[in-house]
C-alpha cells in the first residue's frame, strides 16, 4: 500500500529562512550595511526609505505565496 | 463664513458620519458577550484588516509619526520595519486561539491563558496591567484629538470641549454596537486616513520643495544627520544601533499580543479570513510612507512648533490652505485618534468584566448580563481617561513608558499557550513576574541599562528563560491531550 503523501517541509524553512534574513536587513548589521553602501534614490526616497517598505511590501508577498503552498495542510 | 467655522462643520459633518456608521451594525449582532466582545465571531475580511489595520494607526499617526520624522529623521522608519514583520506571527497564532475560542467560548486573550493553565490569577495579572497600559493610552488619544480640534479652530473650540465631543461620538458607538461598530467606523476611518495621508504626504513636499525628490536633496544638503542611519533620538543625538535594532526585535516581539489587537482573533469568520488578514497587514505599513513625507516636508520649514509632533498642524495652519483643506486633516487626524480609541476602549472594558471579574474572581454573570457589565466599565472607563486627559499636568507619554513594555512581557505565555505543551502555568506566570517586574526597573532607572538595548530586552530574555526552566521543572498541565495546543509538527 503506497504510503500517505507528506505535506513538503521545504515551505516552512524557507518561510523561517525569510524572517531571518528580513531581521537582519531591517537592523544591524544587515541595515547598517546596505544602507551605508547605496546612496540610490528610489521613486525620489531615500534609499534607507525604500529600502524598509520594500521589506514591507515583500513580506507580504512571500507570507502570501507561503499561504496559498500551505493552507490546505493547515486546514486540515 | 469664517474658516474656524468651515473646520468645524467638515468635522461635525465626519463625527455624525461616524455616529451612523458605528451604530447601525450594533443591531445584527446577538445580546450576548461574545456579540458584542467577538462581533458572533463573523467578521469578515474588509473589516478584519481595517480594524487591525486602523487599530494601531492612533492619534500617533498625524501627529506622533510626523514629529518622529521631523526630529529624528530616517530613525522613523522604524516604525515601517518592525509593522513588516511585526504581525506575521499572528499567522500562526490568530487561527489556533480562534479555533480555541469557538470550542470554550473564549473572547479575550488572558481567558484562553489562565483556561490553558487552569490558573485563573493569570487572567486577574493580565487584566491588571492591560487596564492601567490602556487608560493613559486613551487619555492620550483624547489628548491628541482636542488639541486638533482647538489648533484648527484657532481656539474657537477648547481641547476639553473638543475631547469630550469626540470621545462620547465614541463612546456612544462603542456602547451600542460593540466590536461591530469598532470594525465598520474602522473601515471609514481606515479608508479616509489613506486618503488625506497620501494628499497630504504629496502635496506638502511639492508645495514646500517643488516635489518628494527635490525635498530629499534639500534636507541632505541642509540637515544631513537625518538622513543618515539609524537616524536621531529625541535628543538630538544619533540613535545607537543595538538601541534601534532592539527596538524593532521587542516590537515584532510583542506587536501581535496587544490585547486589543490579538482578542480580535476571536471575530474573525474563520482561520481562513484571519490568515488573508495577516498576509494583507504590511499594506497597511506603505500607509506609513506619505505620513513621513509629511513630516520631512517640515524640516527646512521657517518657523519651528513648540513641540515637534504638532508639525503638521504648524505646517497647515502657516500656509494659509483653504479651511476645506484644514478641515478635511482635521476629520482626517480624529479618524486615527477614534480608530484606535475605540478598539481601546472597547477591549479594556471587556478585560475588566471577562479576565477580571469572571474568570480571575470567578463571579458567573448571564449572557446579556455580561454585556450590560461590560458597557458600565466602559462608561467608566472612558470617563477616568477623560478626567486624566485634562487633570494630569505631566507628560502622559510618561505613563505610558511605565504601561508599555509590561504587555508585551505577555508574549512568551501567549506563544507558550498556543505552540508549546510542556509549558506550565507557574512557568509562565513567573516569567511573566519576572519580566514585567525588571521591564520597569529598567524603565525607571535608565542608568542600569549599560548595554544601550531596548528596556524590555531586560525582561523578555528572563521571562523566557524563566518560563521553559519552570515549566520543565515543575509537573506538566493536567489538561486532556485534546486541549493542549497543538505544535508545527501536528499542523
Amino acid at each position: 500500500m503506497p504510503a500517505p503523501d507528506r505535506p513538503p517541509v521545504w515551505p516552512h524553512v524557507a518561510l523561517g529562512l525569510y524572517v531571518v534574513l528580513a531581521i537582519v536587513c531591517l537592523t544591524w548589521p544587515g541595515y547598517k550595511w546596505i544602507t551605508h553602501s547605496v546612496e540610490a534614490s528610489v521613486f525620489g526616497l531615500p534609499f534607507p526609505m525604500a529600502w524598509v517598505a520594500g521589506w514591507a511590501l515583500a513580506s507580504c508577498v512571500v507570507l502570501g505565496v507561503y499561504m496559498k503552498l500551505t493552507e490546505r495542510e493547515e486546514e486540515a | 463664513m469664517t474658516s474656524s467655522t468651515t473646520v468645524v462643520l467638515i468635522a461635525g459633518a465626519y463625527l455624525v458620519l461616524s455616529l451612523v456608521v458605528g451604530i447601525l451594525p450594533g443591531r445584527k449582532a446577538s445580546d450576548s458577550a461574545a456579540g458584542y466582545v467577538a462581533g458572533d465571531r463573523a467578521l469578515g475580511l474588509v473589516v478584519m484588516y481595517f480594524i487591525t489595520g486602523a487599530t494601531i494607526f492612533s492619534a500617533f499617526a498625524f501627529l506622533g509619526a510626523p514629529g518622529w520624522a521631523y526630529k529624528k529623521g530616517v530613525a522613523a522608519l522604524y516604525i515601517i520595519a518592525y509593522g513588516a514583520l511585526g504581525f506575521m506571527p499572528f499567522y500562526f497564532l490568530g487561527p489556533r486561539a480562534a479555533e480555541l475560542g469557538r470550542k470554550h467560548g473564549f473572547v479575550t486573550q488572558a481567558e484562553m491563558v489562565a483556561h490553558r493553565f487552569r490558573m485563573p490569577s493569570i487572567a486577574g495579572l493580565m487584566a491588571f496591567i492591560s487596564t492601567i497600559a490602556f487608560v493613559p493610552y486613551l487619555a492620550i488619544q483624547m489628548k491628541g484629538a482636542g488639541y486638533v480640534i482647538e489648533s484648527m479652530t484657532r481656539g474657537t473650540v477648547t481641547a476639553e470641549l473638543g475631547s469630550a465631543v469626540v470621545y462620547g461620538v465614541v463612546t456612544l458607538y462603542v456602547f451600542k454596537s460593540g466590536v461591530l461598530g469598532v470594525g465598520w467606523t474602522n473601515v471609514l476611518q481606515g479608508v479616509f486616513m489613506m486618503v488625506l495621508a497620501w494628499i497630504l504626504g504629496l502635496y506638502l513636499p511639492h508645495h514646500l520643495h517643488g516635489g518628494v525628490r527635490e525635498m530629499f536633496t534639500d534636507i541632505a544638503r541642509e540637515r544631513p544627520e537625518l538622513l543618515q542611519t539609524p537616524g536621531l533620538t529625541a535628543a538630538g543625538k544619533p540613535w545607537t544601533w543595538q538601541g534601534y535594532s532592539t527596538a524593532i526585535i521587542v516590537s515584532m516581539i510583542g506587536f501581535s499580543c496587544w490585547p486589543h489587537l490579538f482578542m480580535k482573533a476571536f471575530s474573525a469568520k474563520s482561520g481562513r479570513t484571519l490568515r488573508r488578514t495577516v498576509v494583507l497587514y504590511p499594506t497597511f505599513q506603505i500607509f506609513l510612507v506619505p505620513i513621513l513625507l509629511i513630516g520631512f516636508s517640515g524640516v527646512l520649514f521657517p518657523s519651528e512648533p513648540l513641540k515637534p509632533d504638532q508639525i503638521l498642524p504648524h505646517l497647515l495652519m502657516n500656509l494659509e490652505l483653504p479651511a476645506v483643506v484644514v478641515g478635511l486633516f482635521c476629520a482626517g487626524a480624529l479618524a486615527a485618534s477614534m480608530s484606535s480609541g475605540d478598539s481601546m476602549s472597547h477591549a479594556s472594558a471587556s478585560i475588566v468584566v471577562r479576565d477580571g471579574w469572571i474568570t480571575a474572581m470567578g463571579r458567573r454573570l448571564s449572557p446579556s448580563g455580561e454585556r450590560t457589565a461590560i458597557r458600565l466599565i466602559l462608561l467608566v472607563l472612558m470617563a477616568a481617561s477623560y478626567v486624566l486627559s485634562v487633570t494630569y499636568q505631566g507628560e502622559l507619554v510618561n505613563l505610558l513608558l511605565y504601561a508599555y513594555g509590561p504587555v508585551t512581557q505577555f508574549a512568551p505565555a501567549i506563544y507558550a499557550t498556543l505552540l508549546w505543551p510542556r509549558a506550565t502555568g507557574k512557568g509562565v506566570m513567573l516569567g511573566m513576574l519576572i519580566g514585567i517586574v525588571l521591564n520597569l526597573a529598567f524603565v525607571i532607572w535608565p542608568e542600569w541599562n549599560v548595554l544601550g538595548i531596548h528596556a524590555a530586552i531586560y525582561g523578555l530574555v528572563p521571562n523566557i528563560l524563566v518560563t521553559i526552566v519552570v515549566s520543565l521543572l515543575t509537573r506538566p498541565n493536567p489538561a486532556p491531550p485534546e486541549e493542549l495546543p497543538r505544535t508545527a509538527l501536528d499542523a
